[in-house]
């Protein structure tokens, strides 16, 4: 029963936890700009993030190997430095696109200024770091990222044309697209897979697979909490994605404000869908913002063998507990100065996915490597799945920066 | 080389950049009126969007990279949005789509 329980708790908090700026972000100007035509690269990057997240907390649980530690192994000291460096910077502007994002949604349902909001919003999340453990980390903040659902309760009751939407499942490109258009939607495809993928994600669920202390009995939890956990959280993206369809395409919007995305709750159902929607915003940005600051102290603990974790006490971890801390005022600092929070969540979703398959390669190596893994190795279907998914983030990788410049950030 | 080949060569690309983002937003604004007016939002909600979207009008209008006709737009859209007046956002918005489809 208790197993039952805990495997339940772990997937409505993989749902709960889905949904990040990045995705609030491409998912609704996707949905504005090209109705239904990219659902199919919701779910393409959701198979990619099972297969990873699955991998690596698989890995965790047999090797008791966290990411970083193996970037370091299998990529060298110099290299996995650099991807070690290039990784915290990701998490760091990520983390402050989040904050930033906190602090857009106390200013629209409170009325608090912004800056104020963000520093208040920085303390708060300081003293949830503090004072609770990680599983109430975790759970609290997926749980309450559930309130995210009043999306999917729009998305049912404005009616959207269920035939374009089952079209946009599979692969496609619209006929009537072109030129700047055409490279846009490019854009667009791998702005989404990044933001489905975000390597915080792996990190973190593998460094929690590891503070969790699993083992052998814990991968039946592993592969349902990924597969049906992130499924169902992909469900919330894709109903961002059709609510903006329905609702923001013929008014000619593609939301530039963070807020907007809100009002999707809010035309249906009012100020209660709207309430629902806000708080669901707000624990599941915060949520990723504790994720994010976290992989960036997660980073250089685990590469160079400090003592890190929230297992422990804050004092028994200085150098985790100091990374941490320091990473929430930095990423603070930069909302104060004024950069707009869209334009981090469009530096931090171009430079992920630069870093992801450098984050993705030491997992699909372990995770083939019998000596570490026993039978637990990867096998025929999980190394097609891990390979195949390699090469489309490597491609995506590729194409990401010609793309942001040719597009100015899909503004085109 | 296939992408650099899709690429924008008409020097208008980033003037059409901005009539997007300011359509959009014009277009946020007289949804956000429209929703207050009909008591869905509430206004503190309303306010904070509203202010955002003057900020960004503004800053659009001060970088000297639109066209006069373009700025007088901006300017009417931020007087329409402290006058809380959809109607007139929508008429720009759907100006400002019809300029974006002639520099496509």
């Amino acid at each position: 029963m208790s197993n039952l329980l805990e495997i339940t708790l772990g997937i409505m908090t993989a749902m709960g936890g889905f949904v990040d700026m990045s995705e609030l972000v491409f998912t609704a100007q996707a949905g504005a700009r090209f109705l239904y035509a990219l659902i199919w690269v919701i779910v393409l990057g959701t198979i990619i993030i099972i297969v990873f997240g699955e991998m690596s907390g698989r890995v965790a649980a047999i090797s008791k190997q966290p990411v970083f530690n193996l970037m370091r192994q299998r990529l060298g000291l110099k290299f996995g430095l650099i991807v070690l460096v290039a990784a915290s910077i990701v998490n760091l502007i990520t983390c402050a696109a989040e904050i930033g994002g906190i602090g857009i949604v106390m200013q629209l349902g409170l009325g608090i200024p912004y800056r104020l909001a963000t520093c208040l919003a920085t303390i708060a999340l300081i003293a949830t770091v503090w004072f609770l453990p990680f599983k109430a980390i975790e759970r609290i903040f997926g749980l309450l990222g559930l309130f995210m659902i009043a999306f999917i309760v729009a998305a049912a009751a404005i009616h959207p044309p269920w035939n374009e939407v089952v079209a946009g499942l599979l692969p496609n490109i619209p006929a009537h697209l072109s030129g700047n258009l055409l490279l846009t939607y490019a854009y667009f495809v791998v702005a989404i897979i990044s933001a489905v993928v975000f390597p915080y994600e792996t990190y973190f669920y593998s460094a929690g697979a590891i503070e969790e202390h699993w083992s052998k009995k814990d991968l039946m939890v592993n592969r349902l909490t990924t597969i049906v956990g992130f499924i169902l959280g992909s469900l919330l993206a894709i109903s961002i994605l059709i609510n903006a369809a329905v609702l923001f395409a013929p008014r000619h919007i593609d939301p530039q404000m963070v807020g907007t995305s809100a009002m999707e709750v809010a035309i249906p159902f009012g100020k209660v869908g709207l309430g629902f929607a806000l708080l669901g915003m707000f624990f599941a940005i915060s949520g990723a913002a504790i994720e994010t600051c976290l992989c960036v102290a997660y980073g250089p603990c685990q590469f160079f063998g400090w003592k890190w974790g929230r297992y422990v006490r804050p004092s028994e971890a200085p150098r985790f507990t100091l990374l941490w801390i320091a990473s929430f005022v930095l990423a603070n600092l930069i909302v104060l100065t004024g950069v707009d929070p869209l334009n981090l969540v469009e530096w931090a979703v171009v430079s992920a996915i630069l870093v992801i398959p450098f984050s993705y390669l030491p997992l699909l190596l372990v995770a083939n490597d019998r000596k570490y893994m026993g039978e637990h190795v990867n096998g025929k279907i999980a190394n097609f799945c891990g390979i195949g998914s390699f090469a489309i983030v490597v491609v995506a990788a590729i194409a990401a920066l010609p793309l942001y410049f040719l597009t100015s950030g899909g503004q085109q | 080389m296939l992408i650099l080949s899709l690429a924008p060569t008409d020097a208008r690309a980033s003037e059409l950049e901005e009539i997007k983002r300011a359509r959009s937003i014009i277009a946020e604004s007289a949804l956000t009126i429209q929703l207050l007016l009909e008591a869905r939002i509430p206004s503190v909600f309303a306010e904070g969007l509203l202010e955002d979207a003057g900020e960004q009008l503004g800053s659009a209008t001060e970088g000297g990279r639109l066209a006069p006709e373009m700025i007088a737009e901006l300017k009417s859209a931020q007087s329409a949005i402290a006058a809380r007046d959809a109607a007139s956002l929508n008429q720009i918005v759907e100006r400002l789509h019809q300029l974006e489809r002639q520099h496509e």
